[in-house]
């Protein structure tokens, strides 16, 4: 087998890969081998058709191919990044070997000196949920569906029910009524959606798409194809009360439940995950525990905005390319401790000579409250699991170095 | 008084809008931002939305992404899809490119949003 040693490897052409190759190139690093599975480039963004991208990060409304057309064009500039797609990156070992495999090309093997994880995430599937019932066609994840028209122009079946209110599942809800499809209801199991309130007006409202929150799907039904499934509201402990259990006709089920970092390829470097973002654990600068591994994007943690995925994205290019010109770094990283209405917190250590952008997701929605990062705070009208905070934490602020800095959202006031 | 969302970014605005008819100047509060306004006193009168779709592309199985340049009257939404799926693009196209003018009569185009050769 031939070996190839290069400066990077960036495993995923999506949003995070691209930002973070670009970002390294312009750092300096030279050989960069972007390795992407697909045929092209952008990720998950080509079939996501739909506009509201780039509000933050190109201070205009994009749809998802536009905004990937935009890092792929930058990479015409850049003729140290290697772009190699329909190559899937099947193995990743800690001393930063690579296996890639490529129809035309066989199985080829990398050394590199830095890798950038980069692979995204992928859907909770039915078999996450544990929905009793047959086991028919007709269900499919919300991504797949989306995957089906935007790409392929199927559709997946006539009239659908969609599990689950994230913003994907309420994005497909609008395509599939646009494109002649009934949606016959949104099936929400909290009391409250998980998607953007901006896409539960156009996408939903819109169309009068009826939303049942507090409600589950409790049973599939049909034989060859889906016929039917069982509804039912579901009580404190989210269990369904079934006397009142009623049935909507479909021949589809469209599942948006949920998304999990994709991190098989990261366990094999041995980079050790977070058990709850089920991302690496990572430092300010986007280092796994893994010296010269980094990750970012989806596959660190799930994110509401696009935007976002490219400046962590950015971030991480520029310190593996530091990491690669020797400033690795040798301050310590003080751990964040989650605390009260905290579900997740990334990075999950911060430096102590750099502000850092911390990525916060609530655990249930509030109102009126503090949210303490260390000495620091910031009250906050509402917070929803469905909103990731995004908070600036500045260690000057420390008084003296922590063992822990705990991170929490309270409801008295401070000050 | 109306009470609208404010779809124009991610945080979702919870506008409301007092006496939209009865007084000739609205009464508008809630928004974050300027653009909120603005959405408000459309949304009042003549709700807009931007459609994006596929549209289908000569001698080729693949798809062209698309939108409309601008937001388009929101009854206007399913005729215009009705005209989407009848047109044929010729390669190549890049992002921009006009694929039908006047979408549905309208006074929004509808353009190709990704390059393809
Ligand atoms: S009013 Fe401004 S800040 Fe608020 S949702 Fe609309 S655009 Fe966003």
């Amino acid at each position: 087998m031939r070996r190839s040693r290069i400066d990077l490897a960036v495993i995923g052409a999506g949003p995070a890969g691209l930002a973070a190759a670009i970002a390294a190139a312009k750092a300096g690093v030279g050989r960069i081998a972007l390795f992407e599975r697909q045929t092209e480039p952008g990720g998950i963004l080509q079939q996501c058709i739909h506009n509201g991208f780039g509000l933050y990060y190109f201070r205009e409304e994009l749809t998802g191919p536009e905004y990937a057309q935009r890092f792929i064009d930058r990479l015409t500039d850049y003729p140290q990044i290697h772009l190699q797609t329909a190559s899937t990156v099947v193995k990743i070992t800690p001393q930063r070997e690579i296996y890639v495999v490529n129809e035309q090309t066989g199985i080829r093997y990398y050394q590199a000196k830095a890798i950038i994880l980069a692979m995204g995430c992928r859907e909770r599937p039915r078999g996450a949920l544990k929905i009793p019932g047959t086991r028919p066609a007709g269900i499919f994840t919300a991504g797949t569906v989306q995957q089906l028209m935007n790409i392929y122009g199927l559709a997946p079946g006539k009239e659908a029910v969609i599990l689950g209110s994230g913003d994907i599942g309420l994005i497909m809800a609008r395509r599939l009524t646009l494109e002649g499809i009934k949606v016959r209801a949104v099936v929400e199991i909290l009391p409250c959606s998980t998607g953007l309130k901006r896409n539960l007006v156009q996408c939903l409202e819109d169309f009068s798409i009826p939303l049942y929150l507090r409600h589950t799907v409790t049973r599939i039904n049909g034989e060859k194809r889906l016929t039917s499934v069982t509804v039912a509201p579901v009580n404190q402990d989210l269990q369904p009360i079934k006397e009142q259990a009623f049935t909507l006709p479909c021949d589809t089920l469209i599942l948006s439940v949920g998304l999990i970092p994709e991190n098989e390829l990261s366990l094999m470097a041995g980079v050790e995950l977070d058990p709850v973002t089920k991302g690496p654990l990572l430092t300010s600068t986007y280092q796994t525990t893994v010296p010269g591994i980094f990750a970012c994007g989806n596959v660190a943690h799930v994110h509401d905005l696009v935007d976002d995925v490219s400046i962590e994205g950015e971030i991480t290019g520029q310190a593996a390319a530091a990491f690669l010109n020797g400033e690795s770094p040798t301050e310590p990283y003080i751990p964040l401790r989650t605390g009260r209405n905290i579900r997740t917190v990334v990075p999950q250590y911060v430096s102590l000579s750099n502000t850092t952008t911390l990525y916060i997701r609530p655990l249930f929605p509030e109102e009126d409250v503090t949210l303490k990062v260390g000495p620091a705070t910031r009250r906050f009208k509402a917070v929803t699991p469905g909103e990731t905070i995004r908070f600036r934490f500045d260690p000057t602020q420390l008084k003296s170095k922590p063992e822990k800095i705990p991170v929490s959202l309270e409801v008295e006031t401070c000050d | 008084m109306t009470k609208l969302t404010c779809i124009v970014c991610p945080l979702g605005c919870q506008i409301t809008v007092a006496d939209p008819k009865m007084s000739g100047e609205l009464h508008i509060t809630g928004h974050r931002c300027v653009r909120g306004r603005t959405y408000a006193q459309t949304e009042i009168t003549t709700p807009r939305r931007v459609l994006t779709a596929v549209v289908a592309i000569e001698n080729s199985p693949r798809l062209l992404p698309v939108k409309t340049d601008r937001p388009l009257p929101k009854e206007l939404l399913f005729t215009a899809m009705e005209e989407v799926k009848g047109i044929r693009v010729k390669l190549p196209v890049k992002v921009g490119t006009v694929l039908r003018a006047n979408l549905a009569g309208s006074d929004v185009n509808l353009v190709a949003s990704k390059n393809m050769a």
